[in-house]
């Protein structure tokens, strides 16, 4: 039978025969000409639609799996981890970049951040969202992590989830440095790396079974 | 004069105070190549060299000025005007059983009618998102919108009240098991409710989250007819 294919990205279709891949679009930002190139790639290889996902990913979807390697060999893209459990992605917004709300630099520590955990293996999938202000679009409050922009610093945040079982994220740490957000990140993500929980338990999970002060204690909060 | 949001047109000033960003209205996120090819042709048409795949799940290009707004969306295929209830009534869609092998249920044809029905719905005073997810696992984070749809084996799970920014709120399961057309049936009920509320001042701006705190789920059963 038929099953997703982890390396390659490539996850099973409906069809029981078809897949779809998520190319590794950071923070879903994309240059027009890369776009131009995923649409001629996409067409190439007779996709059946293209999906904007709320990874901030462009989906292309019905590619055959004969087809794969070819597809990635055009596209000139990495693959993005849309499935398994590792770092699905980092999302983040426009920040003081692009948005007049923007109280940090969203982009660029999202970028950061992206560059050193995107993919990275997991127990189970572990999710780090970026908002650059307090009105924070892309909901960091519900991911593993999330960091959210104030003036004088960043929020930080753990084991939010959005799934079959909703939970908020629990304070980590208010008013950080971009250099204290991601060393809380790096806390929290080592956290889970090294502890022993069954596979697909995420963090949020863990936090409720050994309290959230046992949880600060362990991550030196 | 200070340049702000155009809302007529779903036009958000940036951070340089002078371009827009806007969003290429796409149902449930799907577009195929033409489509993409029309707004690519627009994007570089009106010198814009930046795209993003928004945390919603739509496709914004960041850059255009004032004067090219109409023009763009006319060279994407898009009405000018669909900006404003696209920004507070944005539709946010998993693949469903169209795509997904986990999804129990048509996600993207419920947006379809959905959108069809209420789109544009006038005088609602706060924005209202909606998230429809074809199973379980919540891709389109449905507990975080005013309105979210879980798929079911057994029909539609809808839940009402939640968001993911400044004041988040987890959202209130308010029936399960409904059919498509339940669905749209309570929806009407319960967005000329909300209608009504946005016109009070004392109700005015607020999202469907706070109301259900202020005026009780009670109440919003009794007048979505679920009691």
């Amino acid at each position: 039978m038929e099953v997703d294919i982890l390396e390659k990205g490539a996850i099973l279709q409906r069809d029981k025969e078809t897949f779809a891949v998520a190319p590794h679009i950071p923070g879903g930002f994309i240059r027009v000409a890369d776009f131009r190139k995923l649409l001629d790639t996409a067409e190439k290889y007779n996709a059946a639609a293209l999906k904007m996902t709320s990874g901030q990913r462009i989906a292309v979807v019905g590619l055959k799996e004969t087809d794969l390697d070819a597809f990635w060999n055009d596209v000139q893209m990495n693959i993005g981890y849309a499935i398994g459990l590792c770092v699905r992605m980092v999302k983040f917004c426009p920040g003081t970049t692009y948005c007049r709300h923007g109280k940090q630099d969203a982009m660029g520590i999202g970028m950061v951040l992206d560059k050193e955990y995107h993919g990275r293996f997991l127990s189970a999938k572990f999710k780090i969202g970026v908002a650059g202000c307090e009105y924070a679009c892309n909901a960091p409050l519900f991911k593993e992590v999330g960091l959210t922009g104030f003036p004088d610093g960043w929020k930080v945040t753990a084991g939010g989830t959005c799934g079959a079982k909703p939970r908020m994220g629990d304070i980590m740490g208010e008013n950080l440095n971009d250099a204290d957000a991601m060393e809380m990140v790096s806390r929290v993500f080592h956290f889970f790396e090294k502890s022993d929980s069954p596979p697909k338990v995420r963090l949020g999970r863990i936090i409720d079974k050994m309290g959230i002060d046992e949880f600060k204690k362990a991550v030196g909060v | 004069m200070e340049k702000s949001d155009i809302l007529t047109k779903g036009a958000i000033l940036q951070r340089d105070q002078e371009t827009y960003a806007i969003m290429a209205r796409l149902m449930g996120g799907v577009m195929d190549v033409a489509t993409g090819r029309r707004i690519a042709d627009a994007a570089e048409k009106f010198g814009v060299e930046m795209l993003k795949v928004t945390g919603d799940g739509r496709l914004a290009l960041i850059g255009v000025k004032e004067e090219n707004i109409d023009a763009a969306y006319g060279e994407m295929g898009f009405k000018a005007q669909a900006g404003t209830a696209l920004c507070q009534q944005y539709i946010k869609v998993c693949p469903g059983n169209t795509f997904c092998p986990r999804g129990q249920k048509d996600t993207l044809d419920l947006a379809r009618r959905i959108d069809e029905r209420f789109y544009p719905y006038p005088k609602i005073s706060a924005k209202v998102k909606i998230g429809i997810a074809g199973c379980f696992n919540s891709c389109a984070e449905p507990a975080i919108k005013d309105i979210g749809l879980i798929g079911l084996p057994k029909g539609w799970t809808l839940m009402v009240g939640g968001a993911g920014g400044k004041d988040p709120m987890i959202a209130e399961i308010i029936a399960r098991n409904l059919s498509d057309d339940e669905v749209l049936e309570i929806m009407e009920k319960l967005l000329k409710y909300y209608r009504g509320l946005s016109s009070r001042p004392q109700t005015r701006n607020l999202r469907l989250g706070v109301i259900l705190k202020k005026e009780g789920k009670e109440r919003l059963l009794r007048i979505c007819g679920l009691d």
